[in-house]
């Protein structure tokens, strides 16, 4: 590589190893904080197994799951935005931008709606599909017929295109709650982007999916830095552009629908996690992934924790954090993006 | 005969010994003793342990989530309770905390948490939120069953029927249906007779307007869905520091096309007495309004309950 100067793989193993000591420094003190006072010592004694019952139940039942959901969640999302601004090659794709998340969340509505006894390991599933819907609407709608080819795709008119089609979709989720019965809305409370509620149940239903995608994100490193050369030079290299781009393309979707059954819509959390782990490793999607799936997981932990313990026992949701701090973010790409 | 007596109270001895099973919403709740810590998670499970005579330990009371906070009745009385969050979004850390053996939760705003709240301590659901009358009189039985005070129960229900039917004395026969509804500075909101107090005012003895539509007990209309209903006798209920809708309604033309409107008939009522209270207290309170305020008699409102 050319730019290598600045971007070795010893630094980003470093920026890894940071990035992993603060996840686990997080989590620590976020089993520690909550509307309940626990003191460090009684923490380390439930996490040694022992400590009295209140104490585990508060860390182990209420705490621990929160923890992992955000943890997952939190990197489900940024693996999911780096791999679409890889294969789109488009600095401001991310799942909750370009229709993804509103997809979900109007299938896992309808979905509800349809099947209210439906077992609780469907749900991921709906959300998956309406993932992949609200994606294919945008990326239908934001292509430009005639003229160029294939992956003539404007940045800004992909946002654009995808911020419509996202509230046009939830506007319909709106139609259909409004005609619904009434514990609907709050069953689907959660897909507002918050941690809140979060139990083992939840985890379990995330837990899967997390580890069976996460990992294929990382396979698809080789092969995202392939794409990012451009569809000549990918083919000219024996690269299969149309599938790779698709399999990449259902690797990111996927996260990004199983993540929104775990925490609903966390804003802007997969757009400004890969953006960061490249500033800080660079572009090369073996560094890249890791590094921006660690951010997302600590982003969003941090951002539950803050909202725990800001104003207990008031819950602030995890995603008003996210893009209180995203949104500007957001902004300012498009800002330079002309 | 005298058998059947023995064979009764042996069972009764059973199942005293055996401890006590209630029905709910979610399932049915076996408990080897009567609860003695009990976290109340909607205000009128607060208002019946109150009238039951029972402290509880923790209760919605917070503010969080646009909650207003225990009604006005009620407040000076649950002021020593410890607040656990509120109803939209209980602390369940600060339920844990508070180490209870009986949790009372909404069967409609709790469902969600419902789970949660039943691997902290036993919880029984209850149709509080959107029950109606009758609802709200079986919980006070079984959240009497519950906290080991079934005769107290029966006894504030036995008052209760005889306060209303002392009540329906005061209502005129023949008197025009009405209709009754929440009234939000953004929204008004018509309860139906199966809604609480919808289905409380027919049982004082006048007419609710309203059946329930498409399963809702309860449901918003405009100015022009109010006017269509066209009610000759129109209760609203508004909170004091509040500016509600109908405010601005009221200078539409259209306002004054409603027969109640035209006959005098429009009573107001505090509804943060009457839509958040819901349990014994508050229907004591209720039932006295309704003959102050003429609603019953079908005459012009008092003073108080003019809007």
């Amino acid at each position: 590589m050319i730019h290598t100067s600045r971007y070795t793989g010893r630094r980003a193993l470093f920026i890894g190893v940071l990035l992993l000591g603060a996840a686990l420094l997080l989590g620590i003190l976020a089993l520690g904080l909550g509307a309940v006072k626990t003191p460090t010592g009684d923490v380390v004694q439930v996490l040694l197994g022992r400590g009295d019952e209140l104490t585990r139940q508060l860390v182990l039942e209420l705490r621990a799951p929160r923890i992992v959901v955000a943890l997952l969640t939190g990197a489900m999302f940024a693996a999911s935005g780096a791999m679409m601004q890889g294969v789109i090659r488009n600095p401001l794709a991310s799942p909750d931008i370009i229709g993804v998340g509103a997809g979900a969340g109007l299938a896992a509505t309808l979905f509800l709606l349809a099947w209210p006894g439906a077992p609780p390991g469907g749900l991921p599933w709906a959300a998956l599909a309406g993932a992949w819907a609200g994606f294919a609407l945008v990326l239908l709608l934001s292509r430009e017929w005639g003229g160029h080819t294939g992956n003539a795709l404007h940045p800004v008119r992909l946002a654009l295109v995808g911020v419509a089609v996202a509230a046009a979709l939830g506007a319909a989720q709106q139609l259909v709650l409004v005609r619904a019965p009434d514990g609907l809305g709050a069953a689907l409370s959660f897909l507002t982007g918050t941690v809140y509620g979060a139990d083992a149940v939840r985890a379990a239903r995330v837990l899967p999916w997390a580890l069976v995608l996460l990992p294929a994100a990382l396979l698809c490193a080789r092969t995202l830095d392939v794409l990012n050369l451009g569809e000549d030079l990918a083919t000219s290299l024996g690269t299969r552009v149309g599938a790779a781009r698709l399999f990449c393309l259902a690797v990111a979707v996927a996260l990004a629908g199983a993540a929104v059954t775990g925490a609903g819509i966390l804003g802007f959390v997969g757009l400004l996690a890969p953006h960061l782990a490249r500033l800080l490793v660079g572009a090369r999607h073996a560094r890249l992934l890791p590094v921006a799936m660690l951010l997302g997981a600590v982003l969003v932990l941090a951002a539950d924790t803050l909202g725990r313990a800001l104003l207990p026992p008031t819950e602030v949701p995890a995603g008003i954090f996210t893009t209180l701090v995203g949104a500007p973010y957001f902004l300012y790409l498009l800002r330079r993006t002309r | 005969m005298h058998k059947n007596i023995l064979v009764l109270s042996a069972f009764t001895l059973l199942s005293v010994a055996a401890g006590l099973t209630v029905g709910h919403e979610r399932g049915t709740l076996d408990l080897k003793t009567p609860a003695r810590r009990v976290v109340a998670l909607e205000y009128s499970f607060l208002d019946t342990l109150v009238a039951l005579g029972v402290k509880p330990v923790g209760a919605a009371l917070g503010l969080q989530g646009g909650d207003r906070g225990a009604p006005p009745y009620l407040a000076p009385r649950v002021k020593a309770i410890p607040a656990t969050g509120s109803r939209a979004q209980p602390s369940l850390e600060l339920i844990a905390a508070s180490r209870p053996d009986l949790i009372l939760a909404d069967a409609f705003v709790h469902q969600d948490t419902y789970p949660q709240l039943a691997r902290i301590a036993p919880t029984a659901a209850f149709q509080s939120r959107r029950g109606s009358l009758d609802d709200l009189n079986a919980q006070t039985l079984a959240i009497g069953q519950l906290v080991g005070r079934e005769a107290a129960a029966k006894r504030l229900l036995a008052d209760q029927r005889a306060l209303i039917n002392k009540a329906r004395a005061f209502a005129k026969k023949g008197a025009p249906s009405f209709v009754a509804a929440v009234v939000t500075p953004r929204s008004l909101t018509v309860h139906t007779r199966e809604s609480f107090v919808g289905s409380f005012l027919e049982d004082l003895g006048r007419k609710n307007q309203l059946p329930v539509k498409d399963g809702q007990t309860q449901y918003e209309v405009a100015l022009e869905g109010l006017v269509a209903l066209n009610p000759q006798t129109l209760v609203l209920f508004t909170a004091p520091d509040e500016t509600p809708i109908t405010d601005a309604w009221k200078k539409n033309p259209l306002w004054q096309k409603i027969a109640a409107v035209q006959r005098g008939r429009v009573y107001q009522f505090n509804r943060d007495n009457w839509t958040r209270g819901r349990g014994p207290l508050a229907l004591r309170l209720m039932v006295a309004e309704t003959i102050q305020s003429r609603l019953l008699q079908d005459a012009a409102p008092g003073a108080d309950f003019r809007d």
